[in-house]
């Protein structure tokens, strides 16, 4: 594994309120992104293979969900949960991943993940809690 | 499972998130020394899973070459091994026959890893590894070869040096994007990992508020951890002094609870590798040159040889079937007034493990078993032809004890046939290593 981390936030868990939400963005370097995003007990809740884009957004939200790119948190008040985006670099050389906390506008992970063997995978967790 | 997407819609509702950015050093992840507990959990899986994977390249020889008095194979796989090989059939393992009783050593070893050295570079840095590929391609063996009885024979020592001429073209190149879109499942079922994830930070979580721990009191830690226990587990600052708290217990909970997503990345890796090695390399193929010196008045015998690998593959069956192809032209110079000998050489061997794991990751394939033939026909001889069956245990990754049986229709001394047992050990330290490192 050969993977270079460039961390300028990583809270590694955050808390959220009702109707709090993370707004998540994904930049892939040229190329092919390959990735998916899961939680702790939904494999896959989004996963791209064959769609390259240079942006990729999606909201992880305490609360009904309004549209399909907007995902529910699924467990109790107080129970943690993990979110990640799992990365293959097959076709893409580098990810910059930022998430941040809305409406406060606060960055909670803003991490680039370099790899350089075309073999590597690589995971990004964030544990998440609601908390009303 | 929805669709991939791309939210320019979102945006307008909810906003663009702009970060500020900060100047921060990089750091590239280091299976031994890892910052985050996330780190230290996926090269948990990443080391065991390499020491699985390593095992299952039947293109690599660590056993000695074809052309040694004593070897256990008839043909010579097209890879070394990955950094250096060894291999031993002392005579005392082999049975009686025609051909002389001898004690072959081997030592394999790839330009890479000598320019490994030469640079003071740790061999099994991904990085540096993936940087010289080139040197990868070229393997040098040196393999003397002892006589049990000094009458019987003089001592020769053999050399070669191989290279690997095939070229893979780049998977980055965009219209390999579609051998890609196989992945989907696998990558879905890759997600299984954070449901591990969190269930091994609670299970830590729980111990350290049950327990407490002295390493993390005497390292000033204490209260941050019992504050955030999850947020400190991706903070290197709190995590680095944390991880003596982790016991072999610990490790081992680690290991049970990962053991699904082992499987799901082990296919995702598969599937990864298999595309990619389609687009990098088609049948595998080197050439070689093998030298056997005598001394005294044996003759000297050079091989120019060339070698391709291939496998076949059934998922549904799970079998594999791998096929090695040497064709060489021999030239036997002979020291004494016999005529020298030009020999053409076929040589097709089939290997099958009997037994495929139900899980490579977690089993090891223990038993190989393998067919070969050769053909020899030159000028000066009448035709050889050779069958050979072949059995291969291995005992762990990277400790290998081949048995093959030979028959010959003829030896070179004596025109009638001739049957030869052959037992011996091979060793790659690649994966030896790895081993040790799980």
């Amino acid at each position: 594994m050969a993977v270079t981390v460039t961390t300028v936030v990583d809270m590694g868990a955050v808390t959220l309120g009702q109707n709090e939400f993370l707004f998540y963005s994904l930049f892939p370097s040229a190329g092919n992104p390959i990735w998916s995003f899961s939680c702790a007990d939904r494999k896959g809740i989004f996963q791209v293979t064959n769609n390259p884009h240079p942006q990729y957004n999606w909201a992880v939200l305490n609360g009904p969900a309004p549209n399909p790119f907007v995902v529910s948190t699924d467990r109790a008040r107080g129970i943690a949960d993990i979110y990640g985006i799992f990365l293959v670099f097959a076709q893409v050389q580098s990810y910059r991943i930022t998430v941040a906390k809305r409406p406060l506008n606060v960055t909670v992970q803003d991490i680039t993940l370099t790899a350089q063997l075309r073999i590597d995978t690589f995971p990004v967790p964030l544990t998440l809690t609601t908390t009303t | 499972m929805k669709a991939p997407f791309v939210t320019v819609i979102l945006l307008g509702l909810i906003g663009m998130a702009q970060p500020v950015r900060a100047q921060q050093p990089s750091r590239t992840v280091d299976c031994r020394d890892p910052k985050t507990l996330n780190e230290l959990v996926f090269c948990r899986i990443q080391v065991r899973l390499y020491g699985k994977l390593s095992n299952l390249d039947p293109s690599r020889q660590s056993e000695a070459p074809s052309i040694t008095t004593n070897s256990t194979t008839l043909a010579d796989k097209s890879a070394g091994p990955d950094v250096l090989a060894a291999s031993i059939n002392p005579s005392g393992l082999s049975g009686k026959s025609q051909v002389p009783q001898t004690t072959d050593a081997s030592l394999t070893a790839t330009l890479y890893g000598v320019y490994s050295t030469w640079r003071q570079r740790e061999p099994f840095n991904p990085a540096f590894y993936e940087q010289n590929m080139f040197w990868r391609r070229l393997s040098v063996s040196i393999a003397p070869s002892y006589p049990q009885n000094a009458a019987q024979i003089q001592q020769s020592v053999s050399y070669g040096a191989k290279f690997l001429v095939t070229h893979p073209p780049d998977p980055l190149d965009p219209s390999n994007r579609d051998n890609f879109a196989g992945v989907s499942e696998s990558l879905r079922a890759a997600g299984g990992y954070f449901g591990d994830l969190l269930a091994i930070q609670e299970q830590l979580k729980s111990e350290y508020q049950n327990h407490s721990c002295a390493a993390a009191r005497a390292a000033g830690i204490a209260d941050s951890l019992n504050q955030n226990f999850d947020g400190a587990m991706a903070m290197p600052s709190l995590f680095v002094p944390y991880r003596a708290c982790i016991t072999a217990a610990d490790v081992e909970f680690i290991d049970d609870h990962t053991a699904d997503t082992m499987t799901a990345l082990k296919n995702l890796t598969d599937q990864l590798r298999t595309v990619i090695k389609n687009i990098e390399t088609q049948p595998q193929a080197s050439f070689s040159f093998l030298s056997k010196i005598s001394q005294g008045t044996g003759s000297n015998l050079y091989r120019s040889e060339f070698v391709m690998d291939r496998g076949w593959e059934s998922q549904s069956l799970r079998w594999k079937l791998h096929s090695t192809t040497n064709a060489s032209f021999d030239f036997s110079n002979s020291k004494t007034t016999k005529p020298n000998k030009d020999t053409f050489r076929l040589v097709e061997a089939l290997e099958i493990p009997p037994i495929p794991p139900r899980n490579p990751v977690v089993e090891t394939n223990h038993l190989t078993i393998g067919v070969s033939g050769e053909g020899d026909w030159g000028d000066n001889q009448t035709p050889t032809y050779k069958a050979q069956g072949k059995l291969k245990i291995t005992a762990i990754n990277g400790f290998d004890i081949p048995i093959s049986v030979t028959y010959a229709n003829q030896t070179g001394k004596a025109k009638r046939a001739d049957v030869k047992l052959v037992a011996g050990f091979a060793f790659d330290f690649a994966k030896l290593l790895a081993g040790f490192r799980e």
